[in-house]
């Protein structure tokens, strides 16, 4: 059951109350003047005052040093399936132990969890205290490998991120970074050292709407998705469709491009439905039909493996040879079953094709 | 044992389970068995040891024919199921708690 979102939703202001010197930011600035400080971590590059916090209001200067608010404090915690992320090609049906906090540096006017990622909303009683080896403990009892930073935007707790991430290594599990990727250079460089695999949600290939219903722009999210590409390590994309705004076929077709031509052919896509939420209950969920003419256009233009999401009977859930089309993952719900079809090293049993498709050990 | 059954229903496919214990002091690990129910009678157990404190994790249906799915659990347990409507959603209201 979802909170609705209205002009007079209860805020607890948290930002106001925290003041927490346990983790100083990572990528900031101290200027000159009057104790400011100027965040690196995303592109707005916000300059604070002192006592103040940034836009997305988990970041604050405190005496002219920038504190990262939300470190060790996680407002999700829960055990899910790695194809929640909409990872399809790494261990399908791994166990993940997904992660989040409060706070985001997006405003996304749809957004699902706007009760934790506008931090003004964010009620204190779900947050709780946990270190780094609480959580890689965490996973380890559970027999899980793969941490997910996911959620609200998982940039704004960065440092607990980075931290985490490389404890996590240092004990052979992985990270899975699902982010909107609205980040710095430098950031996302320390990002793609610190984590293994990456889920990008891109909202659109249009700045306008990036500015009209994010709050943001699109150069860098961009610029973050083709740097995480050129490093090599798994990535797939997300957009969601949101219906009356980007449930286009022209809007198709600029995604499904970028993929094809500034990424590569084989870079897994997921067309996923959007639900009406926060600002936007006005519009209806995105139909199906709209996910499947998105799906179809792709796999026609030469993308590999496109997928549908947040739906979950359809034969847009299942993994195919992109050379002989044979199946070789099937979904149902969340839950994947590994065919015959597919061998160990991700082969396709009948053709020999590689796809890419990483098993569980 | 407690019980509790959620019914799913159509175009339903995902839940959040939360399970707690009553006190901070914990003699697990403590036993909670889910139980999927199908149309044609049959039913699928799948125990589950619970040694946190606080456990979090997601539920998916299996397979159409499942309609229902029954959870058994020790007294010193408290349940919490939210309904997902959306893969990257958290719920933060719970449907049931018992
Ligand atoms: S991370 Fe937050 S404080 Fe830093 S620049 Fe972005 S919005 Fe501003």
């Amino acid at each position: 059951m979802s909170i609705k979102w209205s002009e007079h939703a209860c805020k607890y202001n948290l930002q106001n109350e925290w003041n927490d010197t346990l983790k100083e930011a990572y990528l900031y600035d101290r200027l000159s003047t009057e104790h400011k400080v100027r965040c690196r971590l995303c592109p707005r590059n916000c300059v604070i005052q002192q006592g103040e916090v940034g836009f997305c209001k988990v970041r604050k200067n405190i005496n002219g040093t920038l504190y990262a608010q939300t470190y060790e404090k996680a407002a999700h915690v829960a055990i899910e399936k790695i194809e929640t992320e909409a990872i399809f090609h790494y261990e399908p049906g791994a166990d993940i132990l997904s992660l989040g906090t409060i706070g985001c540096n997006l405003n996304c006017s749809y957004c699902q969890n706007w009760s934790l990622s506008q931090a003004e909303y964010a009620n204190p009683n779900i947050i709780s205290q946990r270190t780094s080896e609480q959580i890689v403990n965490m996973a380890l009892k559970n027999n899980i490998k793969i941490l997910s930073w996911t959620y609200s935007e998982p940039a704004v707790w960065f440092e607990f991120v980075i931290d985490t991430a490389r404890l996590a290594r240092k004990h052979g599990l992985v990270s899975l970074f699902k982010s909107a990727y609205f980040l710095s250079e430098e950031a996302t460089d320390m990002i793609i050292d610190a984590a293994d695999l990456f889920a990008v949600s891109l909202k659109a290939m249009d700045n306008k709407y990036y500015q009209t219903h994010t709050q943001g722009w699109i150069a860098p999210v961009l610029n973050c998705t083709k740097k995480i590409h050129r490093s090599g390590k798994p990535l797939e994309i997300e957009n969601l469709i949101v219906t009356g705004l980007t449930d286009k076929d022209s809007e198709y077709i600029k995604i499904i491009d970028f993929v094809k031509k500034e990424l590569d052919e084989s870079v897994p896509l997921h067309f996923s439905s959007f639900h009406p939420d926060y600002k936007y209950v006005h519009l209806p969920q995105a139909d199906s039909s709209h996910l499947e003419r998105a799906r179809a256009m792709a796999l026609e233009r030469g993308l590999q493996y496109v997928y549908v999401g947040n739906v979950f009977e359809n034969v847009g859930l299942h993994s195919y040879c992109s050379q002989c089309g044979t199946m070789l993952v099937e979904r149902f719900g969340l839950n994947s079953r590994v065919l015959e079809t597919l061998d160990r090293s991700g082969r396709c049993v009948k053709c020999g094709k590689n796809n890419n498709i990483k098993l569980k050990p | 044992m407690k019980t509790y059954q959620y019914q799913w229903p159509p175009k339903k496919y995902l839940l959040h389970a939360q399970v707690q214990h009553e006190t901070d002091e914990t003699d697990g690990p403590y036993r909670l068995n889910i139980i999927r129910e199908h149309c044609d009678g049959t039913t699928t157990i799948e125990p589950m040891e619970i040694a946190d404190k606080n456990l979090r994790f997601i539920i998916t249906r299996k397979r159409p024919e499942e309609n229902s799915i029954s959870f058994s659990y020790s007294e010193q347990l408290i349940l919490s199921v939210y309904e997902l409507e959306d893969t990257a959603f958290y719920p933060i209201e719970p449907y049931y708690c018992g």
